[in-house]
């Protein structure tokens, strides 16, 4: 496989900052040439331990998405009799959980359990940057800061769902929509905590805000807390779950969340630029690859398995 | 059966101490005295549900009353029930009125239509305070005064006078309303606390009497929803409202606040009209508009009440400036709230339609990995044929 200018960019990058001995690199970059054109045929054919086979997520990260979405859930459940206040169900689902007077406590609970979290997450991240930084080891490319590859990689992402590209772009370790709902996620979860507070001191806010904006303030917290709350639940259920659990190659589950190893499989596919990385720092993961592809002999197959349309395969 | 068993007891007893001629005519003493003393729980048991009453109502009214069905149709078309449920008016707090302390103008049985009962007259009770008689006058002065009341307003401006609430309007004891029955719900007294008060006051119903007269005024007797939908009989009415010139549907306005959704789920502890509307520790019925100086919620006075009760005691004057009762479909009066509800709700399609887009797409090409917009429709014929032919 000839890599994309990107792509080789990255894998040098990578060895450059491991220091790889330059055997290593002989032996990276024959593994590479030895790998199909068409990435489709590597990882639909590649072996995968469904509970994960690359490192991807510190304890620290799963840690963090444990706390922040069992406290989401909850946090929902108990909020949402309030909302829907003159539904059938809210009043006996409230009742269920102990009255509205028992809810009101348990979801302020749990807000301090979720601040505790984003918090956990605030000191995980800048801690590991500057730690990387130290060792020199930052990739601005391997962390979720958006950069301008995203956009062009979900306009071609889009063009392969479409039919127009028979391959997926080479994504980082997190793709276009990991990014987006990340951010998303950080969004709400500030809109979350400013209009919960709104709620929870309503004197100490109104002893420092300007007359003029604390007419409205309250009003346009209550809007934004319930609404957001909402938006979150409704990307959760629809986007959140569809990409790690019910999208055809994850169901049921992904395990990513509770071992924090990605399989094999849905690295190459999704996060193309990582696999390179992991085969850089993964001797093991070398050794395997290159069993795989004698194993198979995947280098003769020519004509793609996936797609009739028989167009090169874009660059970038 | 005890009594006969108590009886044999008593008898084999008294065969021991007594000379045996005293045994008959005791024998006959007791069982005739414990045979009187049965015919009189019997006459208790009968007669006992309506001694109460029988105690308020010298002039037998409930002898008509106590009928179910005693109603008719009224000049203006009204359905009216004369029925007085006496279990109800015997717990209620005018038992110990004679009917016609209220209903002044009966005078004969049977008797004409009877006039609306004015509850400011005097009425036989003694204020146990004072010699005066009791009348509930100062109260109806007060309500006078008030935004619910016209006392303060020139006759031109009374507009609307079979608007103004009457004490029946907001006191509608069950009693008032008859038709309606509670289940399963006590009222207000507790049975053991009135053991305590019976230690001492043990004749008559008056450990009853007072213990429920003053109770009744400490405890909040109804929950904070209760005291909304009260309020709402009136004010929940848009036409009302405009009528009056007043701010829109208050009422729903409050359910869309924490403090109406508390409320809406029956908490008692969350503020409800009253709190807000009436000075603290003031008369409930000196209600003022929020213009009035002397309002609890005329602008300079907000604060003070949002840190009564101890509800935000810590609220500084600012807290005056939030705005309450909004309407968020108003887009003159109040714009931050209506276009942030509108950003949300664009916000909330937006997102849904981008993300379902993409997930569409997807799926399309995960379950069907040879799907393309973008290919010829030639190939396909093709591959059909072929298909077809190889069968």
């Amino acid at each position: 496989m000839k890599l994309s200018e990107q792509a080789s960019d990255v894998l040098h990058d990578a060895m450059r900052r491991n220091k790889t001995s330059d055997v290593d690199r002989e032996e990276i970059e024959e593994l590479i040439e030895h790998m199909p054109d068409d990435r489709v045929l590597l990882y639909k054919n590649v072996i995968s331990n469904p509970i994960g086979d690359l490192p991807r997520y510190s304890i620290h990260i799963r840690l963090q998405h444990l706390l922040t979405f069992t406290t989401f859930l909850l946090l929902a459940f108990t909020g949402l009799p309030v909302y829907f206040i003159d539904a059938v169900w809210a009043q006996p689902f409230s009742q269920m959980l102990g009255g509205i007077d028992v809810t009101r406590v348990i979801h302020r609970t749990l807000a301090s359990i979720m601040i505790f979290s984003m918090l956990y997450h605030i000191v995980t991240i800048t801690g590991g940057t500057v730690y990387r930084i130290m060792l020199g080891k930052f990739d601005i490319r391997r962390t979720v800061i958006p950069r301008l590859k995203d956009l062009q990689d979900m306009k071609d992402d889009m063009l392969y769902f479409a039919g127009r590209r028979t391959q997926r772009p080479e994504m980082d370790k997190f793709m276009y929509k990991q990014k987006i709902h990340y951010f998303a996620a950080a969004f709400g979860n500030f809109v979350m905590i400013f209009s919960g507070s709104a709620f929870l001191f309503p004197d100490i806010w109104a002893s420092f805000l300007p007359t003029g904006w604390a007419s409205y303030f309250q009003d346009i917290m209550r809007i934004a807390h319930s609404h957001e709350a909402l938006l979150a639940l409704v990307v959760i259920a629809f986007w959140h779950w569809y990409n790690v659990h019910l999208a055809p190659g994850r169901f049921p589950m992904q395990w990513t969340f509770l071992t924090g190893k990605i399989t094999r499989e849905h690295q190459m596919e999704e996060h193309f630029l990582e696999y390179l990385r992991n085969l850089v720092e993964l001797p093991e993961e070398r050794k395997f690859l290159s069993a795989l592809l004698s194993h198979f002999d995947l280098t003769k197959q020519e004509s793609p398995v996936i797609g009739n349309d028989p167009a090169p395969i874009p660059e970038g | 059966m005890l009594g006969m068993i108590m009886n044999i007891d008593i008898n084999n007893s008294l065969y021991g101490v007594c000379p045996k001629g005293w045994r008959n005519v005791a024998s006959a003493c007791i069982s005739g005295g414990l045979l009187y003393m049965l015919l009189m729980f019997c006459g208790l048991g009968l007669f006992s549900s309506n001694s109460i009453a029988a105690a308020a109502d010298e002039l037998n009214c409930v002898l008509c009353h106590k009928y179910r069905g005693l109603s008719r149709i009224d000049e203006k078309g009204d359905f009216r029930l004369f029925y007085i449920n006496q279990g109800l008016f015997n717990k209620g707090p005018h038992k110990r009125i004679q009917c016609k302390d209220c209903h002044t103008d009966i005078d004969k049985i049977p008797h004409d239509p009877a006039k609306d009962v004015d509850c400011t007259v005097q009425c036989h009770l003694t204020e146990p305070s004072g010699e005066e008689k009791f009348t509930h006058k100062p109260v109806a002065e007060v309500l006078a005064k008030s935004v619910h009341g016209t006392a303060n307003m020139d006759e031109e401006e009374i507009e609307y006078p079979e608007d103004y609430p009457y004490c029946t309007d907001c006191h509608d004891q069950p009693l008032y309303r008859p038709l309606s029955f509670f289940k399963g719900q006590a009222a207000g007294v507790s049975e053991r606390g009135l053991s305590r008060c019976k230690t001492c006051h043990q004749t008559g119903d008056f450990a009853e009497d007072f213990y429920n007269h003053v109770t009744s005024r400490l405890q909040k007797m109804r929950v904070s929803a209760e005291i909304v939908n009260l309020c709402a009989k009136c004010h929940g009415d848009g036409k009302f409202q405009e009528r009056h010139g007043l701010q829109g549907n208050v009422v729903a306005s409050y359910w869309e606040t924490f403090h109406g959704k508390a409320a809406y789920f029956g908490s008692d502890a969350t503020p409800d009209c009253i709190d807000c509307h009436v000075v603290y520790g003031e008369n409930v019925h000196s209600i003022a508009g929020k213009d009035s100086r002397t309002s609890a919620t005329h602008e300079a006075n907000v604060a003070a009440t949002c840190r009564a009760s101890e509800c935000h005691a810590n609220a500084g004057e600012q807290i005056a400036g939030y705005q309450v009762h909004t309407d968020y479909d108003d887009p003159d009066k109040y714009p931050m709230q209506h276009y942030m509800l509108k950003f949300f709700k664009y916000l909330m399609a937006g997102v849904m339609y981008f993300f379902v887009t993409i997930i569409f797409l997807e799926l399309l090409r995960r379950l069907f990995p040879n799907f393309s917009f973008f290919k010829p429709r030639k190939e396909i014929r093709q591959t059909t044929i072929s298909t077809a032919g190889n069968e």
